[in-house]
């Protein structure tokens, strides 16, 4: 299973939310220990309000004896015995001057000090309880006194309860205020990365026919623009080649192509004879060659549009008016059948037309002087060359479409480049090509591309 | 009939001019950009073949100057870059025709002839191939001198086969020649009338023999 997101926004999102978590126990806990101390603090100060108040109450009787003389409020907090509050007042000389009963012993026992201090008492008394307490020396009618109060824990719940409803509240309202904060990150991030899929929009755009488009590195958060940069630099650099091989195979055409016309007219010009006639065939094949290297050339630098729509009616009509003078010149004939209503399939029609043109001229080189070589569309996408030739051996049939294959002992005047181009302009546009049996004796190439 | 060869090779130069020259047509060479508009402004020229690939300039700027100048005259294109988008190139750009390199001189000779009958132009009177002829206005054929008489469709047949001779006259383009929109067509009025000429022709000798290319058209040629 994969935990970790691959995308840059699940990361982020992911990252987010931990720190968000972190941060919110963090909060929570120095939230609730700041709460219990302030409590403590609270319960200490209030204990040290307590002692100045008890002697304050304390006033000489006219008998001369000191008497602690209790408001009704401050009576009923210190009733019971022991009650939830505890209390006793003695003398710089240890005498108890008045307390609650049960805690006079202990008090009795404790030695006097004059510094203010808290103590803690555990199970006293019959109920067992756990007390807190501070004892004071305090200034009162009958001179320096100890004041020693204390309460029962119990008496604390109130503050523990409150925190506890505090604690309550927030368990709720932060996780909420931090999925919300999330929510607003992740909103933010969304954001923050929507040039992203806008530059993945232009780029998914780009294909053969389009190389010379640019990402936009306008309006990019700065981090994205170097990428970008570095992208669009990388598609100079490829349109610069594409560009150069352009050149190369225009110039190598010219290059090429001016001495055979030379030749070409320079042979014209010679009295006919049987040696002029052989050297119109070399230049003739010489001719051919060459242009089937360009097309070669072509096919393996040049990047071309391959979803167009085309007619492989209008395409193979097209060659066999272009192939027919050539064909009737070499005894043989053409003909083309099922191109009565067009048949689209998708492609780019320079290279389809190129296909079927090789095609058409490998039959007709094997085909006998006086037979016809016929091209017949399918109506599904594809069309078939037959000629009535000596066909291709089964042996032969996954060979023949090989660059510079030709068959044993087999002297004809192809350089065996034609099916090869035919083969990859198949395979470029997702097509078939194979070869059987004609119907009448001799080869049938099937053709067949992705209708259109 | 004077036309200008704008080519930078001069080996090819010479050897279109001589073939032209042959062909009973004068020619001049020009071999820059810089020249052949200098030429095309002053001389007169019937027609002009005109070399893509030069020292200076491209061909097609060429061609786009001189028809923004207003010159009408034919001009055939030689070029070596064969594909379907080059070829489209220059005739949009004003080009006639279009004739990849290498190329044989009967070939260019005959598509110049063909560019120089077209309508509007002055020549155009006499259709030939072999001892082929036809007056295209006396409409009258004759056959190594001797005149061939034909009906009219066969007639009609024979001028558009001799205009494009050596090339596939598709039978589409038959039919819409020679029957107007409205007319009712049978499927074979075509072929009979091609089997009926083709016959005739051969009864008479000619040196020409029309071809079928079936499913697409005929095609003139000259037996080789």
């Amino acid at each position: 299973m994969k935990i970790w997101p691959q995308s840059l926004q699940g990361q982020l999102a992911l990252r987010l939310a931990a720190v968000f978590l972190t941060a919110t126990l963090i909060g929570v806990g120095l939230l609730l220990w700041q709460g219990s101390e302030a409590s403590d603090d609270f319960g200490l100060t209030m204990l040290r309000y307590r002692t100045g108040e008890l002697a304050q109450h304390l006033a000489r009787a006219s008998d001369g004896r000191a008497e602690l003389r209790l408001p009704k409020d401050l009576a009923r907090l210190y009733r019971g015995d022991p009650g939830a509050n505890l209390y006793a007042i003695r003398t710089q000389s240890g005498q108890v001057l008045a307390s609650g009963r049960s805690i006079a012993n202990e008090i009795s026992k404790w030695h006097f000090e004059r510094d203010t201090r808290n103590f803690r008492l555990e199970e006293f008394g019959p109920r067992q309880e756990d007390y807190y307490g501070l004892a004071a020396t305090e200034n009162s009618a009958i001179g320096p006194v100890s004041v020693v109060v204390a309460h029962s824990s119990d008496a604390d719940a109130i503050a523990v309860t409150m925190l506890e409803y505090f604690a309550r509240r927030l368990a709720w309202i932060i996780p909420l205020f931090a999925l919300f904060t999330l929510a607003i990150g992740v909103l933010s991030i969304r954001v923050s990365l929507r040039p992203l899929a806008e530059i993945s929009r232009r780029a998914a755009k780009i294909d053969q026919k389009s190389i010379d488009v640019h990402l936009p590195a306008a309006g990019l958060p700065g981090e994205l623009v170097p990428l970008v940069q570095a992208v669009n630099s990388a598609f100079d650099r490829l349109q610069d080649g594409f560009a150069a091989q352009r050149r190369f195979t225009a110039n190598a055409a010219h290059e090429l192509r001016t001495p055979l016309t030379m030749l070409t007219a320079g042979l014209d010009e010679l009295p006919e004879g049987p040696a002029v006639i052989k050297l119109r065939d070399d230049v003739a094949r010489m001719n051919r060659l060459v242009s089937q290297l360009l097309r070669v050339a072509r096919l393996d630098a040049v990047p071309s549009d391959l979803d167009g729509r085309t007619d492989l009616c209008q395409v193979a009509t097209c060659v066999v008016e272009y192939l027919a003078p050539w064909a009737i010149a070499q005894d043989r004939r053409l003909g083309l059948e099922g191109a009565d209503t067009p048949v689209y399939v998708r492609g780019n029609s320079d290279q389809i037309n190129d296909a079927v043109r090789n095609l058409v001229e490998n039959a007709i080189y094997h085909t006998p002087a006086g037979t016809e070589v016929t091209v017949r569309i399918l109506p599904e996408g594809g069309l078939v060359v037959e000629d009535m030739g000596p066909g291709v051996p089964a042996s032969d049939r996954n060979h023949i479409f090989s660059r510079f294959w030709r068959g044993k002992g087999k002297s004809g005047p192809g350089a065996g480049l034609g099916l090869s181009i035919v083969a990859e302009i198949v395979r470029l546009h997702g097509g078939s090509v194979d070869v059987v049996d004609g119907a009448k004796g001799g080869a049938s190439f099937r053709l067949k591309f992705q209708p259109g | 009939m004077r036309l200008l060869i704008v080519e930078d090779e001069m080996r090819i130069a010479e050897l279109v001019r001589a073939g032209l020259m042959r062909a009973g047509f004068a020619a001049d060479i020009a071999c820059t950009a810089d020249d052949a508009l200098a030429a095309l402004e002053v001389g007169s020229y019937d027609a002009a073949v005109l070399d893509l690939g030069l020292p200076d300039s491209d061909g097609i700027d060429i061609l786009g100057k001189a028809r923004r100048a207003g010159l009408t005259i034919p001009f055939l294109l030689l070029t070596a870059r064969d594909t379907v988008e080059d070829r489209v190139l220059g005739l949009n750009a004003g080009a006639d025709d279009y004739l990849v390199k290498p190329f044989a001189m009967d070939e260019l000779v005959a598509r110049t002839k063909a560019l120089l009958r077209r309508p509007g132009l002055a020549l155009g009177v006499m259709l030939e191939a072999g001892n082929v002829q036809f007056d295209t206005i006396g409409r009258e054929a004759r056959v190594a001198g001797e005149p061939l008489a034909l009906p009219r469709r066969e007639l009609d047949v024979l001028e558009h086969l001799l205009r494009r001779a050596g090339r596939v006259v598709p039978k589409a383009v038959l039919e819409e020649k020679l029957y107007g929109a409205g007319d009712e067509l049978e499927s074979n009025a075509i072929p009979v009338h091609v089997s009926h000429l083709r016959r005739k022709l051969i009864a008479a000798g000619a040196t020409p023999e029309i071809h079928t290319v079936r499913g697409v058209g005929y095609l003139l040629e000259e037996k080789s």
